[in-house]
């Protein structure tokens, strides 16, 4: 089969190495030209994101040439010699590379297992290579197969079940404890560049109302300016405490801003309604005895760290189901790409039959010239369809078969058959 | 009659079984499938139950509301209905936390159902009955529910504070959601369980002969005013804040587990709650 991945990735090369094989998006359309030129035709998506430079490609000539002239499309390309990144490079041939193809665009190969951008970025380079026509037939299924595979991987399995960075988890877990954020205030305290992004993460899922509180007044005026918040004096902190849903400490304060006694006071004020605390702040900025309070949840550094470990990990154990439902794309298109063999046969076998039916309508048509537009048009339809319909089984039939069964056995049988010409 | 009833109630239990094994492997596995299954199950428990119910009711010219099989049946019926009710949308996962109390119900009933489904009260009919028994079990139904969403609360609740915040813990609605559905579920079983005592109370009124004039005395009344001002301090407790979060899904825990207790004790040990309801009032 002539399909063939060929590229590098973060698991076998270093930054350094990607980033000067890398093909910048507007780039491409100009790469996809130089490589088609390069393979005299065929069909190519290139797919070029920080972590992997990829070539998929599908052509007559064989797997193994057609490996080298992409190698060497690469050293061109990138004024580079073959020997710096050939120890780097992976060359998927046939059901390897639809594998790896549905591998990637699954996220299984991605280096946070699990992640949804890759879909898009694949999704990309093939909507990239369509414009450019270097898609053919076959290239466009197989992306089509990854697209579907990759959906029903994520979709009944838990390869992308919860987040993995801190800003993501602190809004993942914001979700779980309240419906909707719209109507919640955040409260962030200090003002480290962790902190500001996990509060940009929680503004960008709609969190209603903000309170910065930070030592220096004129700081916390600012970021209130720029984020649309309401600046708080430090100074009125416990005051300021029972309005905020959600507390996101981040400052340089070596001993604990807040104890069990600001919560207590603070639930207290708001009829015992629940609060979450996200504190990044390392030393740590609220008592660990505040998670010992009703109706208050706090995470700190090490339990967002826990909580990414264990989506991490309840990720990789879905790796398993998500390989058998790769496994099972695999060998649907491999068996839909060796039907492909019986097509020559199929249409010769359908043109024959429709020749038949040609000639002897025209007898019929000869022999009854009184048959008004209409009625002509009716009978042509009528043998048309007729064909058609005792082609339809044994020609599926037909796929089926060279896809399981020897192809050339099948073929030549059927040849024989039909008394087709040998091609 | 009697045998294809209970052969009714029965396959309903089993329909009840399988939506409590589908339940257990939806908490297992997360498979949306396996709770879509619980969901059918139950339904179709319910409604094998609700057929039994009026095979009942045909043959015995009654309202099959009476005899702790009975009760238990119109029970499991009315709780499926909460569930499909409060569990339903972003929490429709939490059916999956419904279907083993309501299978443990459906056995209970079905195992008392072949030694009273011969018989049945030749007195307690009317509108009055049907109204205030059936305004009992609705009430009940909804403090079931409200146990089953402490209980889902609870697992939320702990496992956000133990950090633990994979598996089902990501199937479950927001420990708000849950709050949320808990006070209303409290509310209208409170709601329900006030009318109760009001309809049962004119009930008392109008017929005097049935139930005495000692009626308040009976050890049912008497339990049934304790469990109203139960819920009353739960509901209003939690309405100004005092009980809320875990405090409020424990409180309605033991109070739906208390009531729970004390029906099936008296029912195992076979006590009577009505002084006016001993076994000459009852035919064959």
């Amino acid at each position: 089969m002539g399909v063939v991945a060929v590229g590098l990735s973060h698991h076998t090369s270093p930054l350094a190495l990607r980033e000067r094989l890398h093909f910048p998006a507007e780039a491409i359309p100009a790469a996809l030209n130089e490589l088609q030129n390069r393979l005299h035709g065929g069909a190519a998506v290139i797919l070029s994101t920080c972590n992997r430079v990829e070539i998929y490609a599908h052509h007559e000539k064989d797997a193994a040439a057609l490996c080298d002239d992409i190698r060497a499309f690469i050293a061109g390309w990138h004024n580079i010699s073959e020997r710096e990144f050939e120890p780097s490079l992976y060359e998927h041939k046939g059901p390897e590379a639809v594998s790896h193809l549905f591998r990637v665009t699954a996220s299984l190969d991605s280096l946070v297992v699990g992640e949804a951008q890759i879909l898009g970025q694949v999704h990309e380079a093939f909507t990239l290579a369509q414009e450019q026509e270097s898609v053919d037939k076959v290239l466009s299924a197989l992306f089509q197969r990854a697209f579907s595979v990759a959906k029903q991987v994520r979709t009944e399995t838990r390869i992308g079940a919860g987040k993995v960075s801190v800003a993501s988890i602190a809004v993942d877990l914001a979700v779980s404890i309240f419906i909707d954020l719209a109507d919640k205030t955040v409260m962030i305290i200090g003002s480290g560049k962790m902190g500001e992004s996990t509060l940009k993460s929680l503004l960008a899922h709609g969190v209603g109302h903000i309170l910065l509180v930070n030592r220096s007044h004129e700081k916390a005026l600012v970021l209130a300016e720029e984020l649309g918040g309401e600046a708080v004096p430090f100074e009125n902190l416990d005051e300021a405490l029972p309005r905020a849903d959600i507390v996101v400490t981040s400052t340089a304060a070596t001993a604990p801003l807040l104890n069990p006694g600001h919560f207590q006071r603070a639930l207290r004020k708001r009829a015992n309604a629940p609060m979450f605390v996200i504190d990044i702040a390392v030393p740590r900025n609220v008592e660990p005895a505040v998670n010992e309070l009703d109706n208050v949840y706090v995470y700190d550094v090490d339990a967002l760290k826990q909580a990414a470990d264990e989506n991490l990990k309840a990720r990789h154990e879905a790796i398993g189901q998500c390989l058998r439902m790769i496994d099972d794309g695999v060998t649907k298109f491999v068996q839909w790409m060796q039907s492909l063999i019986a097509e020559p046969a199929i249409l010769s076998i359908s043109e024959e039959l429709h020749g038949i039916r040609e000639r002897e309508l025209q007898k019929l048509l000869d022999a009854h010239p009184d048959l008004t537009g209409d009625q002509r048009e009716a009978v042509i339809q009528m043998t048309r369809r007729i064909v058609n319909a005792i082609l339809q089984r044994p020609m599926s039939q037909l796929k089926r078969e060279v896809a399981t069964e020897d192809p050339s056995f099948v073929l030549q049988l059927v040849r024989r058959i039909f008394g087709l010409k040998e091609t | 009659m009697t045998t294809l009833t209970l052969a009714v109630l029965f396959a309903g239990t089993l329909a009840f079984a399988g939506a409590t094994a589908a339940a257990v492997l939806y908490l297992a596995n997360k498979r949306e499938a396996a709770l879509n299954l619980t969901r059918r199950l139950a339904l179709l428990g319910a409604g094998l139950f609700l057929l039994a119910l009026l095979l009942r009711g045909a043959a015995w010219h009654i309202l099959p509301m009476t005899t702790a099989a009975d009760a238990l049946i119109v029970f499991v019926i009315f709780a499926t209905i909460v569930m499909f009710v409060s569990a339903r949308d972003s929490t429709r996962a939490v059916a999956s936390f419904y279907t083993p109390a309501l299978f443990v119900l459906a056995v209970l009933g079905a195992s008392l159902a072949p030694a009273t489904f011969g018989h049945a009260p030749k007195e307690l009919r009317g509108l009055f009955l049907a109204v205030h028994v059936g305004l009992a079990f609705l009430a009940y139904a909804f403090f079931l529910g409200a146990s089953v969403a402490s209980v889902a609360y609870l697992f939320q609740s702990r496992h956000l504070k133990k950090h633990r915040t994979v598996g089902l813990f990501q199937a479950l609605p927001p420990l708000e959601r849950l709050d949320k559905s808990l006070y209303r579920l409290i509310y209208h079983g409170y709601v329900m369980f006030a009318a109760t005592l009001l309809t049962g109370a004119i009930w008392a009124r109008v017929d005097r002969a049935l139930l005495g004039p000692h009626w308040f005395l009976a050890p049912k009344v008497l339990q049934s005013v304790v469990m109203f001002l139960f819920y009353a301090f739960v509901f209003h407790g939690r309405q100004c804040g005092l009980l809320r979060g875990r405090k409020l899904a424990f409180a309605v825990l033991i109070g739906f587990s208390a009531m729970l207790g004390i029906y099936l004790a008296r029912t195992v040990l076979n006590l009577s709650y009505y002084y006016f309801w001993e076994p000459s009032t009852w035919a064959s």
